[in-house]
């Protein structure tokens, strides 16, 4: 692979990498910054490119590159509390590309989370932004809310499995839309 | 297909941290392509040795002596066929017309042009392919024989027309830019975008994306010959010959009287933006528009749709709720732990936003210190200069020399 490939490579696939690897598992931002570096230059050494350049069949191909070494990385740590196997993470890719990508690049999926977030209930968006927004932890959260820490935890994973449900609807919405201009 | 509880939560709590957390996917390019530099230099010199010179010296050798002898070998199979044709001939497929009619085999004798083809320009292949990718050249294709679209180098398009020779043609512009000229008398045509799309009812155009933290953020609409319609969630316009406009993401800045200032995501210097000029040469800024500007305030995130006319003009803006995007290059500067420490992937994250934001604040207060101090050796270093006595002992040793040999 020469170096103009492999920069036209990155510069497609680097946002795409980093975000598959931070939803695999729990790590942090320079863990998984080294890890997109590892996939791209394993990219570079490999001799067994894909048979197509088209960016879906590389991108695919590029994320089964960082699983094994994301399986790597997790074995590598010692004491590490992420418990996973190859099953769980063929299931994660199988999520990743019929539900984020969606034959795309997952922008479609993002621009319907920042609509469904503005649908949001007061109460739950409150609990999202102490949560992602000041990094408030649960036991501080559930103290400003006069609630249980167990009962942040449930508020917050409901709130998260509705504006799924809410994406997915917009998403479906959108692609019969479009069919049906067409 | 099934989709995980788990793995749902996943993904949602990703994406969550990326939208509201800020935690947007850093620009590795350049550190990912300064590693492979390294590397492929390290993969060089260990194959250069002597042994593989003396190798490689030994092969062009071998190839030197063998392949002459390999290629004439088939030019007496023709003359064995052919025993008038000399082997020259035989060679070439494109023999004068007189020569290939002397031939015995059918497909030869059929009429030859007799003067060489000119160079055939490069025709664009007709694409049904559903991603149009160019790679670090231009790229061109045509679409439903009216409509010639040309790619800048790394730009990603998706055909939304199976058909290739559709009358209706319509692209979904991923990243990039596109120049399209177009037939508008022989179909429609349009290119769509998450921030817009441009409708065409004249020719030649150019559509332009810019990106910024993995998002396209900028999006620009030139028009070369033509009309086209540009429409967006939050405006629409109608852009003519030679006029230049499009949408964009940013940061309210400042707001004036009659003008709103704003730097897009991805560009480092703010742009005033004006309302329309409405009634001519007596007339006045669009009141309602000003009006609306006076809503935002500094700091506040807008996505807006603006044309160039005389200067940028706001047409439509809405204020979008989203965390400040940093500046280009700002993301660069890596945070967390390094590559050498030991990763503690049992940690959560959130309990790091503390640790990483005091040593943000630890980092800046180290550079100011640094700052001063160097000002400090600077001011000194000056004073230095001021207090030394002018160099005068050389001139005055000079010319006593000069009076010596007088």
């Amino acid at each position: 692979m020469t170096n103009e490939v492999l920069e036209a490579l990155v510069r497609t696939h680097e946002a795409e990498l980093y975000r598959y690897v931070r939803y695999l598992g729990p790590i942090s931002s320079a863990e998984a910054e080294d890890l997109v570096q590892e996939t791209f230059l394993a990219a570079y050494r490999s001799t067994s490119l894909p048979a197509s350049s088209e960016p879906r069949l590389m991108a695919a191909w590029l994320r089964g590159i960082a699983r094994n070494l994301f399986l790597g990385h997790c074995r590598k740590v010692r004491n590490n509390p992420i418990r996973t196997d190859s099953a769980s993470l063929e299931r994660a890719e199988a999520t990743w590309a019929g539900e984020f990508l969606r034959e795309g690049d997952g922008f479609d999926y993002v621009e319907a989370l920042r609509k469904c977030l503005e649908k949001v209930a007061s109460k739950q968006r409150r609990m999202l932004d102490l949560y992602y927004k000041e990094g408030k932890s649960r036991a501080e959260m559930a103290a400003l809310c006069a609630m249980s820490e167990d009962g942040v935890k449930s508020l917050m994973r409901r709130t998260r499995a509705a504006l799924a449900e809410c994406i997915r609807k917009r998403v479906a919405r959108e692609v019969v839309g479009s069919g049906s201009r067409q | 297909m099934e989709v995980h509880d788990d793995d749902q939560d996943r993904l949602m709590d990703m994406l969550l941290r990326e939208e509201l957390g800020g935690q947007r996917p850093p620009q590795l390019a350049e550190r990912i392509l300064q590693r492979a530099k390294q590397e492929r230099a390290s993969w060089w010199r260990p194959r250069m040795t002597p042994a593989w010179v003396a190798a490689l010296v030994a092969a062009a050798m071998v190839a030197f002596v063998v392949v002459p002898r390999l290629l004439p070998s088939k030019a007496p199979q023709n003359v064995a066929e052919n025993p008038k044709q000399p082997p020259k001939q035989a060679k070439a497929p494109e023999n004068p017309p007189e020569e290939t009619e002397e031939q015995e085999e059918p497909e030869l004798k059929t009429p030859v042009a007799p003067t060489p083809a000119p160079p055939v320009p490069p025709v664009a292949p007709k694409i049904a392919e559903k991603i149009i990718r160019s790679e670090d050249k231009e790229r061109v294709v045509e679409l439903g024989d009216f409509c010639r679209v040309t790619l800048a180098p790394f730009t990603t398009v998706e055909n939304k027309v199976e058909a290739a020779d559709s009358k209706e043609q319509h692209i979904l512009l991923k990243e990039g830019s596109v120049a399209c000229e177009v037939d508008s008398k022989k179909g429609k045509f349009k290119v769509e975008h998450a921030l817009g799309t441009v409708f065409v009812r004249g020719t030649k155009f150019r559509v332009n994306t810019v990106k910024h933290e993995g998002h396209v953020r900028r999006l620009t609409v030139g028009v070369k010959e033509g009309v086209v319609f540009f429409d967006a969630p939050w405006g629409e316009m109608e852009l003519e010959k030679g006029q230049e406009g499009g949408t964009l993401l940013g940061l309210v800045t400042s707001v004036g009287k009659d003008f709103i200032e704003v730097r897009a995501d991805g560009e480092h210097d703010a742009r005033k933006y004006s309302p329309r000029w409405v009634g001519g040469m007596d007339g006045k800024f669009d009141r309602q528009m000003i009006e609306r500007l006076h809503d935002y305030k500094p700091g506040m995130r807008v996505r807006m749709i603006w044309k160039f006319d005389e200067r940028d003009r706001v047409l439509g803006i809405e204020g979008i709720d989203e965390k400040p995007a940093k500046r280009e290059g700002d993301g660069a500067k890596r945070e967390g732990p390094r590559r050498d420490e030991k990763p503690d992937a049992h940690k959560d994250p959130h309990k790091d936003a503390d640790a990483e934001k005091r040593k943000k604040e630890e980092i800046q207060r180290r550079e100011r210190e640094a700052a001063a101090k160097r000002e400090a050796l600077k001011r000194e270093g000056d004073a230095v200069k001021r207090d030394q006595p002018r160099r005068e002992e050389p001139v005055k040793e000079r010319e006593k020399m000069d009076g010596e040999r007088r």
